[in-house]
């Protein structure tokens, strides 16, 4: 082979071979190294089954819901202890997470053998309100988090996908850009001494899927989350257009549920005083007719937690600080006692 | 614009696409300048403008001295291009640290001044590219080279984005042949050129960024760790500062490849150096050129006495310290390799006499030992080149060399360890001969496969948000 041949060869196939690498990555990702794709599922999945072997037999209550039940149920006040006989209550719950990922949760769950007896599913007002012109659920979705087949859910619930499978492809195509950190997390490379790791505050999640936040919030740190929060989230207060994807999943998830034989219920979230009166009349009863539909056609309750925590128990006035936690998990266990029927797990945890 | 982003990625590609479209040369030399502005002006435009005048400058000057026949006229052009070259430096770089220093002195001695300290943005490889138009002028004015006629061609040679913002320094008489030659397309020029892009880019990212991690904690509050981590962090910073900125020079070298230029080699495996002298030989290879040809040579050399000849070396590496930045960390740093310098060279002297000793030395073990201590010298004296402040290598280096408790390094040891292990070898191999014979002979699939893992891993092992380059700065 001539010199300059050899040259436009190596050239080419640095080309195919990147591709190739990327290619091969990308499946490994999508297929074998589900604790890469999605790290922080992965971690709660770790936590709940450490949990189970814990407390075998125990009837098993499973929060799924945004970052707003994530720091707001503080299970271990509540969860069964070794000497007692309470059910084991699981926050699993993420930042972001919407109606779609809480079905992606479910199913991954399902298909891991866990099975719960009872769901507690947060309904976010503002993931069902096509209020602005990307839909929420999709637009805080990481698509690099799903699996192909999840994706193919994904195309059920959203007419025009397009920021979650942009974060699809970006990942599948240059998977050793976009999933760098958990990669080296894998091999062992960003082993980190305690004191430095930069992942100890993302990670900040306690056995029972609590994510915990620092007990104090300084005023003017208070101040300046409230006012991203509302301008975040106070358009969702003056308008109610049902977004027909993220009711449907809930629905499909509800279906779901109640063909496994698995109880359900439906959880308003504490909000602030000022978010609350936020709501224009129109728009909290368009919201109201349709969680009221949702409870009447599948016969699950609503729990209206909205007023349940004092204001100073905020951070930014729709996330809880742990006295919030506190507050709000003390009156989620009264009612998580009167709903009975819970004490009789008719199936396995795990199953084998 | 970094050249580890996505930016540059963009940019270089579609630079690289419209060149080899067009088939004139000098359309060719016109978009590398509209894309070498393009990219300076992408931090400022305002500087990228000083840039450019500075540079038009320069090639009147240069043309003047060309077609004046007087002597004392040629001298005064000269000295007018560098007046405006190193006044342009001093304001921008020096101005602050020499009102500031000038401030302290005068209040230690009893007066009380305060000097205003001027809002300037330092324009940023203005080091590199002063030096470039220095040594223009100074080979026109000594006749080493003409005048050149293209004002584009010349501002091509300043301006030229590869090597704009922080070397390599090149030199006129290497670049501007270059300019003038019609580039044809390359296939092996495009290979190499690609190698070294992947390879700066693994230095960069996978080392030099994931040393930084180790290394910046560190030095920037050394009281609090034990000596153990201070030692790790001061070996981390020379992986770092070594991989930071030959990984720099790689990239800035495919680059220019890319185009069909060659720039200088600015590192030639310097953990391999056999005392200081040699390091300098293949640590940032064109700047010890320039210092050498156009600072130590004019001051006499080593034509004279030893102790003339170590004055010189004081004086050109000083300044070679005060060059990396308007700080007395740098000024010592470049003060104590003047001293290592002149300490080796008195060294060799003394061993010639001592023909068992020289003999021992120069034996693989001997090799072995002088390779260890030089880099070990190099290491020490990055404690005073590194820390914000003399106080802060004072701090350091007590923790050196006293036994103190406190924090561990951020990383773990293996993570150090490995890439220690990794520059190591990768020194070894390339200065091992059968490596570069059998790694010519690899079949195409085998080197592309190797580029591309090379690639991926450099990808993998970057640390999410990328450092600007250390280099940038001076």
């Amino acid at each position: 082979m001539s010199r300059r041949r050899q040259h436009r060869c190596t050239v080419l196939w640095v080309a195919a071979a990147f591709v190739a690498l990327q290619a091969v990555l990308a499946v490994a990702v999508d297929g074998w190294l589900p604790e890469v794709r999605d790290p922080e599922y992965a971690a709660k999945e770790r936590r709940l089954r450490e949990r189970l072997a814990e407390l075998p037999g125990r009837p098993l209550v499973l929060v799924l819901g945004s970052s707003r039940t994530a720091h707001g149920l503080y299970p271990a006040l509540i969860s069964g202890k070794p000497t007692d006989d309470q059910p084991l209550v699981f926050n699993f719950s993420f930042p972001g997470c919407g109606p779609f990922l809480q079905r992606v949760c479910f199913e991954r769950l399902r298909a891991a053998g866990i099975k719960p007896d009872m769901l507690f599913i947060e309904v976010m007002p503002a993931f069902f309100n096509l209020q602005r012109s990307d839909l929420l659920d999709q637009s805080m979705l990481d698509g690099a988090r799903l699996s192909w087949q999840e994706l193919g859910l994904l195309a059920r619930y959203a007419e025009e996908p397009l920021t979650p499978l942009r974060r699809y492809a970006v990942g599948r195509c240059l998977p050793a850009y976009r999933y760098q950190a958990e990669l080296r997390e894998r091999v062992g490379l960003d082993t980190y001494h305690a004191w430095a790791n930069p992942q100890a505050a993302a990670e900040a999640i306690d056995p029972y899927g609590w994510h915990y936040a620092q007990g104090q919030c300084p005023p003017d740190k208070r101040q300046a989350l409230t006012e991203l929060a509302h301008r975040q989230y106070d358009e969702f207060y003056l308008d109610f257009r049902l977004a027909e994807g993220p009711a449907q999943a809930l629905r499909d998830l509800l279906t779901r549920a109640r063909g496994e034989g698995i109880r359900a219920a439906l959880v308003l979230m504490p909000e602030a005083t000022a978010f609350r009166n936020l709501y224009v009349p129109a728009a909290r009863a368009g919201l109201m007719t349709f969680l009221n539909g949702v409870v009447s056609d599948f016969g699950v309750p609503l729990i209206d937690a909205e007023d349940w925590v004092s204001d100073d128990a905020f951070y930014d006035g729709h996330h809880m600080l742990p006295l919030g936690a506190a507050q709000f998990t003390i009156r989620f266990g009264q009612v998580l006692a009167e709903m009975e029927k819970m004490s009789h797990p008719a199936s396995r945890k795990v199953e084998e | 614009m970094l050249f580890c982003t996505k930016e540059y990625l963009f940019f270089l590609t579609a630079v690289f696409v419209l060149y080899w479209s067009m088939p004139w040369h000098r359309l060719r030399v016109w978009l590398l300048l509209a894309a070498s502005f393009t990219f300076y002006a992408a931090w400022s435009r305002e500087l990228a403008c000083i840039v450019c005048g500075s540079t038009i400058v320069d090639y009147l000057i240069a043309r003047g001295m060309e077609v004046t026949p007087s002597r004392r006229r040629k001298k005064l052009l000269l000295i007018a291009s560098l007046a405006m070259n190193l006044g342009l430096l001093c304001y921008f770089k020096y101005a602050n640290f020499f009102l500031h220093s000038l401030q302290d002195a005068l209040n230690a001695m009893g007066a009380s001044v305060a000097f205003p300290t001027l809002s300037v943005i330092l324009p940023i490889g203005i080091s590199f590219y002063t030096f470039e138009a220095i040594n223009y002028t100074v080979d026109v004015y000594r006749g080493k080279i003409p005048a050149e006629q293209s004002l584009p061609s010349f501002m091509l040679f300043i301006l030229f984005f590869p090597h704009l913002v922080a070397g390599p320094i090149v030199r006129a008489r290497d670049f501007l042949p270059q300019v003038r030659r019609p580039k044809r397309w390359s296939w092996p020029r495009i290979d190499l050129g690609l190698w070294l892009i992947f390879l700066g880019l693994f230095k960069k990212l996978a080392i030099a960024d994931r040393m930084a991690l180790i290394a910046d904690p560190i030095f920037a509050d050394p009281g609090r760790f034990d000596t153990g981590a201070c030692w790790m962090a001061m070996v981390a910073f020379a992986l770092q500062v070594y991989c930071d900125f030959s990984g720099y020079s790689d990239m800035a070298l495919g680059s220019a490849h890319l185009f069909g230029y060659k720039l200088v080699v600015n590192f030639h495996l310097p953990f391999l150096a056999v005392n200081i002298g040699d390091f300098w030989r293949r640590w940032h290879i064109s700047l010890s050129t320039w210092l050498r040809d156009y600072l130590f040579i004019p001051l006499g050399g080593s034509r004279g006495s030893g102790w003339f000849t170590a004055r010189n070396l004081l004086i050109t590496m000083g300044l070679g310290g005060l060059w990396h930045g308007a700080n007395w960390n740098y000024v010592l740093w470049g003060l104590l390799q003047g001293v290592l310098l002149i300490i080796h060279r008195a060294f060799a002297i003394w061993c010639r006499t001592k023909p068992r000793l020289d003999a021992a030395l120069q034996s693989f073990w001997g090799t072995t030992l002088r390779i260890a201590v030089t880099f070990l010298t190099f290491c020490l004296s990055l404690v005073v080149f590194r820390p914000p402040s003399v106080h802060a290598t004072g701090v350091m280096f007590t923790r050196l060399f006293n036994s103190t408790d406190g924090l561990p390094a951020p990383l773990h040891t293996q993570a150090f360890v490995l890439t220690f292990l990794m520059v190591a070898l990768a020194h070894c191999a390339g200065a091992s001969r059968g490596w570069k014979r059998w790694s010519l002979r690899l079949p195409a699939p085998v080197k592309g496969l190797a580029y591309a893992s090379v690639l991926t891993m450099a990808l993998i092992l970057g640390p999410g948000a990328t450092k600007a380059f250390i280099y940038f700065q001076f």
